[in-house]
């Protein structure tokens, strides 16, 4: 089912599609050199020369689907026990899915231990006020008399339990934690437990925010701690929502959030075996929570504004407690090349040659046209930059990289 | 295919052939609008099909096997067009794109054979492969509007093959 022809309004010359439809649909003759090469591949199969990756494989190849959504860069929780714990498992867990991810490892590593460093100086005495990290034991813990204030900060349904524990926002971006008490016990034999977008939207994790319903949240990844619960840490890009929703975040402004899980689905990390019941299993409910909180942006920081170099302009850079964001503005012809040809892509480099690649919805970049493309106004985040000095590239299909642009902050 | 898929992904090898057997048309189709001659499709086709079996075991959902095995495809096609390039540059003759193959009247090749690639390949993995937009554009790594802007204009180019045709 296609739903995106009904949404869109490209699609509003539905007349010729059924015609299109047909003629891309019809069968055609498959060329005898194909059928060759096929039953070639078939005839390795069979004879064993190819076999099946080991199981060991199968941990990181299923994490790195969650890749794209989850690998946001990580922010560590301080106060109370249950954070601390959290904060291990969450490097754990993260730095499982940046190594699936391949590539850059040093510098997704670098991000994590940035944000064991923050952590450390919050459970230290740092000020919440001038950190813009929300300790457990202020505002960012979400208080257990929420629920006096119509806020639901726990859910139950088939006897699991949802619970949001703290939160994070300074305003470019909202993290939360939230943990699953299973008390029956049904999810014991489980690795994890995921609440994924998949192809029924109504059955899709939601997020909404100060009354307003945003985009694809994406998936909730629930890890298992030593207690045999599932904790999640999931980040949302604030400015994203700010650019494609409208929304808007300034300091000391109220968060009214609601989370609604519809449907989770546990799993095993390992390989799949045959004849094992326990390898997912899929429960329904209706697991919705919400809680109010304030963001918190005066620890943010702009330290660079306005630079040209090259044909890219620099329009901000600013640090935040969590992270340093970039905002530039691409020109659809830079350096020589024409970027909405298929396959750009705009990275920026750090001083010791680490490649940042684009984050969950971080690139935020609209033509004229209010389409996305790989020019016009785009926003980076990185973690602990290595040094004041970085370079904008743009990376082709065949991964050849051109620099558009250099800075020294 | 579920079942199908379920067999393979549990080591059934007859079951992999099978699953990859129905599949041949839209392995073609989409190796084909990318590539434009048949000896590289069958090539990136073999090698997806070897690609598929090896891997086969750490895919998660059998419900996605359809987009997981048309992104294993892609790439193969991209690391041949990327091979190409590569000997284009070193001063062989490349061979001119839809000279290997000669179209049936009214087939999805001579529909697509004024199409640019760009456009090609967006419609036929929402034609032919039936994704959804937001897939393509994962496949792909373009954005959902771009995706959507060229399946309105390469729709508009095979209606204009499909009226010239009539």
């Amino acid at each position: 089912m296609k739903n995106d022809k009904i949404t869109y309004g490209l699609f509003e010359d539905e007349s010729a599609d059924p015609e299109v439809r047909a003629a891309m649909q019809k069968d055609v003759k498959i060329p005898e050199e194909l059928l060759e090469k096929r039953e070639e591949a078939f005839r390795k199969i069979r004879d064993g020369q190819k076999r099946h990756h080991r199981p060991g494989y199968s941990l990181y190849a299923r994490i790195a689907g969650l890749a794209a959504c989850a690998c946001a860069a990580v922010i560590a929780f301080s106060g109370a026990s249950y954070a601390v714990g959290a904060d291990n498992l969450f490097s754990r867990s993260f730095a499982r899915i940046v190594e699936a991810t391949g590539g850059n490892k040093d510098y997704n590593q670098r991000k994590i231990e940035t944000i064991a460093e923050n952590a450390e100086e919050i459970t230290a005495g740092s000020s919440s006020e001038t950190s813009g990290i929300v300790s457990s034991s202020e505002s960012g813990k979400i208080p257990a008399d929420a629920q006096t204030a119509n806020r639901q900060t726990s859910a139950d349904a088939k006897n699991i339990s949802l619970q949001a524990k703290e939160y994070y926002c300074d305003g470019k971006i909202l993290a939360v934690t939230m943990e699953i008490e299973d008390k029956d016990g049904v999810l014991s034999g489980y690795d994890y437990v995921h609440a994924a977008m998949g192809e029924d939207s109504s059955r899709n994790p939601s997020l909404t925010i100060n009354g307003q319903e945003l985009g694809v949240p994406g998936d909730f990844y629930f890890q298992k701690d030593a207690d045999g619960n599932f904790v999640t840490l999931k980040e949302i890009n604030l400015r994203y929502h700010e650019v494609w929703d409208g929304c808007s975040f300034p300091d000391g402004s109220s968060l009214d959030v609601s989370i609604s899980i519809p449907e989770l689905e546990a799993g095993m990390a390992g390989p799949l075996e045959e004849g094992n019941e326990l390898q997912s299993r899929k429960i329904l409910g209706d697991w919705a929570v919400s809680f109010s909180g304030t963001c918190r942006a005066d620890g943010n920081h702009v330290i660079a504004e306005n630079q040209a170099s090259g044909d890219v302009m620099l329009n901000t850079v600013t640090r935040t407690p969590a992270s340093v964001w970039v905002d530039l503005t691409v020109p659809q012809n830079c350096g020589g090349i024409d970027l909405e040809n298929c396959g750009y892509a705009v990275n920026l480099v750090l001083e010791d040659g680490t490649i940042v690649q684009p984050e969950d919805g971080m690139s935020l970049n609209k033509n004229e046209e209010g389409i996305s493309s790989p020019f016009g106004e785009q926003a980076w985040r990185f973690v602990n930059p290595s040094g004041e000095h970085f370079a904008v590239l743009v990376r082709a299909k065949d991964e050849q990289l051109t620099k558009l642009a250099e800075y020294h902050l | 295919m579920e079942h199908l898929v379920k067999r393979a992904m549990k080591g059934d090898t007859d079951a992999f052939l099978e699953l990859m057997t129905q599949n041949t048309q839209i392995l073609y189709k989409t190796a084909w609008s990318v590539l434009r001659n048949n000896e590289d499709a069958a090539d990136a086709v073999s090698e997806t099909i070897l690609t598929c079996f090896e891997k086969i075991n750490t895919l998660r959902k059998p419900g996605a096997f359809r987009t997981w095995m048309i992104r294993i495809l892609l790439n193969h096609c991209y690391n041949i067009l990327r091979d190409q390039a590569h000997f284009d540059r070193s001063g062989e003759v490349p061979d001119f794109p839809g000279s290997m193959w000669e179209a049936e009247p009214d087939s999805f090749q001579e529909l697509l054979q004024d199409v640019e690639e760009k456009y090609s390949t967006i419609l036929t993995l929402y034609y032919a492969d039936e994704l959804t937009v937001c897939e393509i554009a994962e496949l792909t790594g373009l954005n959902q509007n771009t995706v959507k802007t060229r399946l309105k204009r390469g729709r508009e180019m095979v209606r204009r093959s499909l009226i010239h045709e009539e």
